[in-house]
C-alpha cells in the first residue's frame, strides 16, 4: 500500500500533472458555480480538449473538476439559492438562510472546511477499501461480470429519481443507442440505414454534450435566474466555535456519505439529502434547520464531498459507474484506450494512485483557493448569462466536432440537445441515459462472452452463486438508499418549510 | 395572464407529455421489431445481434407503458377533483407568469427565447457545412447576441470574433483538431 502511495506521489507531482491538477480543481469551481452546468456537464464539454494529454494527467484534470464542482456549486447554492451543481441541492436550505441574514461567507467558509475533511478522511478510505475489491472481483467470470454490469445499470437506474419507468424507458434509449453502428462482437451493422456516418456508431462523448450542455443551457434560458447576494472578504472570518460546533456534524457526514457514495449508482445527492436528514435528527441546533443552521451546511457538504470520492470505488474496482459524471469519467478511461474494472489496479498502478493521490493536492488547492477567494469566485456569478451561454454552446460544438473530427457530430449534437431540453422538461432522468450508452457496449461484450462460456445458456447467471449472489446484492442496494432517500427527503421538506426568515 | 391563458398553458404542456410518451412508445417498439429481426439467437443457439436491441426495445415498451398508464390514471383523478383545485393551480400559474428573471423577461418570452436559441443553433449547425466550422459557429454566437439578445452589433461582432480567435488558437493551432472549411472551403 504505501509503495503504491508513494507512486501515486511521483506521478501526480510532476510538475505537468500539478499544473493540470491546479487548472482542473479551479474551472471546476467556476463550472460548479454556474446553474446549468455543473460536474457532468464540466467534464463532459472539456473532455475534447484532454485528447491530446496523456491519460494520467487528462484524468487528474477531469477528476480536479469533478471535485472542484462540488465546492464552485456551494458557492451559488448559497449566494443565489440555486445548486449550481445538484449535489449541493441541500445546502441551499441552510446556506441560503445564512446568507439573508448576512452570514454568507460563514457558509461558505464552514462548506469548504467541511468539504476538505469529508475528501481527505474519504480518499483514505477509498485507498484502504478500493484494491480489496477490485482483488475480489478479478476472479470473477463472464457470469459474474455480466452480473456486476446489470447491477449497475439497475441500480442507477432506481436511484435517478422518484419516476422509476422514465428512469427505465431513458436507460433503454441508452443502451439502444450503444447499438447502432458495427458491434466489435458482430459482422452486421445495426441501425445505420445505409449511412457511414453511423457505422461507426454514435458517440457517447457527443450525446452527453448534447444532452448536458446544450440541453441544460437552453433549459437554464427558459428557467431564468435570481439575483446573487454579495459578500466581502470580512465577512468569511468565522470563529473557532464556528468550526467546533460544525465538526460533528462534519464527521457524521462525511461517514454517511462514503458508505453511500460506495454504492453504484446512490451518487452524491442523495449522500448529501441522507447526511442533512440525519444531521437535523442529532443535532442540538436541530431546531435552526430551515432556519441557517451551520451544522445543515457542514453536514449536507460533508457528505457529498465524501461520496464524490467514494464514488470512485465502484468505478475503479469494478468498472461499474457510481453517479453521473463517474460514468462520463468512465467513458473517458474507455476513449483513452484504458479498460477500467479490477485489472485496472494490477495494469495500470501509476495510474489509479497517481490519478488517487491527485485527490490529495487538488483538495488542498482547493481549501486554499476556497476559504480566502471564494467571494472573488462569486463575481463570476455576476456575469450575465447572456454573455455566457453562446460561448457555452459554442465552445460544447467546437468540443463535440472535436472527438472525431467530423462534422457529423454537429446534427448529432443538435438533436441530442433538443432532446435533453425536452427531457428535462418532462422530468426524464438523464443519468440512466448516459449510463446506458457507456455500459450498453460493456454488458453486450459480457452478454456475449457468458453465452460463449455458457453455450448459450444464459440461466447460468442464477446457477453460479457468485453471480446469484451479486443479483440478490443488487435487489438489495437498490432497496436500502430508496427507502433512506425517501426518509431524508422527507425531514428535508420538512427543514425547508418553516417560516422565511426576515 | 388571465386564468385561461393559464390553464391552456398547462394544457400545453401535457399535450407535450403525451406527444414525449408516444415518440419514445413508438420507438421503443420499432427498436424492439428490429432487434428481433437483426436474430435475437443465432442458429447455434448463443447470443445474436439483436438481443440488446430486442431487450432495450422491449423495456422502452414495457416501462414507457407503464409510465403512460399511472400519467393516464393521474390525469382522471385530477379532472375527477373539484374546480377549486383547478383554478387555485391557474393562479398560482399566473403569479408564476408574471415574474420577472434577472433579465426582466417574462416566462412567455423566455420560452419563445428557447425556440428561437434552437433554431439559429440548427441554422450554425447547418451553415458549418458550407462556410466551416469556425465561421459558421462564431457567425452564431454573433447571431445570439446581436438579434436573440438584442445587444448592439459591435457587441455581436467582437464576441464572435473573439469566439472565432479562442476556436482558431486553442482547437486549431494548440491541439492540432483540422478544423472543417465547408464547402466554400474558406477558412
Amino acid at each position: 500500500m504505501l509503495e503504491n502511495i508513494l507512486l501515486g506521489f511521483q506521478t501526480s507531482l510532476t510538475p505537468e500533472n500539478l499544473l493540470w491538477c491546479f487548472a482542473g480543481v479551479l474551472l471546476g469551481t467556476v463550472i460548479g458555480m454556474l446553474p446549468g452546468l455543473g460536474a457532468t456537464t464540466g467534464v463532459a464539454i472539456l473532455l475534447p480538449l484532454t485528447l491530446t494529454m496523456e491519460p494520467v494527467t487528462a484524468l487528474i484534470m477531469l477528476a480536479g473538476i469533478y471535485y472542484g464542482c462540488q465546492y464552485g456549486g456551494t458557492i451559488a447554492a448559497v449566494l443565489i439559492a440555486t445548486p449550481g451543481d445538484a449535489n449541493a441541492v441541500a445546502t441551499v436550505v441552510d446556506g441560503y438562510a445564512l446568507a439573508r441574514k448576512g452570514q454568507a461567507g460563514k457558509a461558505l467558509a464552514i462548506a469548504a472546511i467541511g468539504s476538505f475533511v469529508a475528501a481527505i478522511a474519504s480518499l483514505v478510505l477509498l485507498m484502504l477499501v478500493a484494491a480489496p475489491i477490485a482483488s475480489v472481483a478479478l476472479k470473477f467470470g463472464p457470469a459474474e461480470m455480466l452480473a456486476i454490469m446489470i447491477m449497475g445499470l439497475l441500480t442507477i437506474i432506481s436511484f435517478s429519481g422518484d419516476n422509476l419507468a422514465k428512469g427505465l424507458v431513458m436507460a433503454g434509449l441508452g443502451i439502444f443507442l450503444s447499438t447502432i453502428g458495427m458491434s466489435s462482437g458482430f459482422v452486421e451493422a445495426r441501425f445505420t440505414f445505409g449511412s457511414i456516418n453511423l457505422l461507426g456508431g454514435i458517440d457517447f462523448v457527443v450525446v452527453m454534450i448534447g444532452v448536458f450542455a446544450v440541453g441544460e443551457v437552453v433549459s437554464q434560458i427558459g428557467d431564468g435566474g435570481v439575483k446573487p447576494i454579495r459578500t466581502r472578504m470580512r465577512d468569511m472570518m468565522i470563529r473557532g466555535k464556528d468550526v467546533k460546533d460544525s465538526m460533528p456534524a462534519i464527521l457524521r457526514g462525511s461517514g454517511i456519505g462514503f458508505l453511500l457514495g460506495c454504492l453504484p449508482g446512490a451518487g452524491s445527492t442523495l449522500a448529501a439529502l441522507v447526511g442533512y436528514g440525519v444531521e437535523k435528527q442529532v443535532s442540538p441546533n436541530r431546531k435552526m434547520f430551515g432556519k441557517g443552521a451551520i451544522q445543515g451546511v457542514a453536514s449536507a457538504e460533508s457528505a457529498n464531498n465524501a461520496a464524490a470520492n467514494a464514488n470512485f470505488v465502484p468505478t475503479l474496482a469494478l468498472g461499474i459507474p457510481g453517479g453521473t459524471t463517474t460514468a462520463v469519467l468512465l467513458g473517458a478511461f474507455v476513449m483513452y484506450g484504458i479498460q477500467p474494472g479490477p485489472l485496472l489496479f494490477d495494469d495500470q498502478p501509476a495510474l489509479v494512485w497517481g490519478l488517487l493521490t491527485s485527490f490529495f493536492i487538488g483538495n488542498v488547492i482547493l481549501l486554499v483557493l476556497n476559504l480566502p477567494l471564494a467571494p472573488a469566485f462569486a463575481q463570476v456569478l455576476r456575469l450575465p448569462y447572456r454573455y455566457l451561454y453562446p460561448a457555452i454552446l459554442f465552445f460544447s460544438m467546437l468540443g463535440a466536432y472535436a472527438v472525431q473530427n467530423n462534422l457529423f457530430a454537429l446534427p448529432v449534437l443538435f438533436v441530442a440537445g433538443v432532446a435533453g431540453f425536452f427531457f428535462k422538461k418532462f422530468d426524464y432522468p438523464t443519468a440512466p441515459l448516459i449510463l446506458g450508452v457507456v455500459l450498453g457496449p460493456m454488458v453486450e461484450k459480457a452478454l456475449v462472452q457468458t453465452s460463449s462460456y455458457a453455450d448459450g445458456d444464459l440461466t447460468v447467471l442464477f446457477k453460479e452463486p457468485l453471480s446469484l449472489g451479486i443479483l440478490i446484492l443488487t435487489v438489495v442496494i437498490m432497496l436500502v438508499p430508496k427507502l433512506v432517500g425517501r426518509f431524508s427527503r422527507d425531514r428535508t421538506a420538512e427543514a425547508a418549510t418553516p417560516t422565511p426568515v426576515a | 395572464m388571465t386564468a385561461t391563458a393559464a390553464s391552456r398553458n398547462t394544457a400545453h404542456r401535457d399535450t407535450g407529455a403525451w406527444v414525449m410518451r408516444v415518440l419514445l412508445l413508438a420507438l421503443g417498439a420499432a427498436v424492439l421489431v428490429a432487434g428481433i429481426s437483426y436474430g435475437v439467437r443465432t442458429p447455434d443457439g448463443h447470443v445474436g445481434p439483436g438481443m440488446m436491441p430486442a431487450a432495450a426495445g422491449a423495456v422502452m415498451l414495457l416501462a414507457g407503458a407503464w409510465e403512460s398508464l399511472k400519467a393516464f390514471r393521474s390525469g382522471r383523478e385530477a379532472t375527477d377533483g373539484d374546480d377549486s383545485t383547478v383554478s387555485s393551480g391557474a393562479e398560482g400559474a399566473e403569479d408564476e407568469d408574471s415574474q420577472l428573471d434577472v433579465f426582466g423577461r417574462t416566462t412567455a418570452q423566455r420560452n419563445r427565447a428557447v425556440a428561437v436559441v434552437f433554431g439559429v443553433i440548427a441554422l450554425g449547425v447547418a451553415l458549418t457545412y458550407a462556410i466551416g466550422l469556425l465561421l459558421g459557429l462564431s457567425l452564431m454566437v454573433a447571431v445570439l447576441l446581436t438579434f436573440v439578445e438584442k445587444k448592439p452589433l459591435w457587441v455581436g461582432v467582437v464576441w464572435g470574433a473573439g469566439a472565432f480567435a479562442f476556436g482558431y488558437l486553442v482547437f486549431g493551432l494548440a491541439l492540432n483538431v483540422p478544423l472543417a472549411t465547408g464547402a466554400l472551403g474558406l477558412i
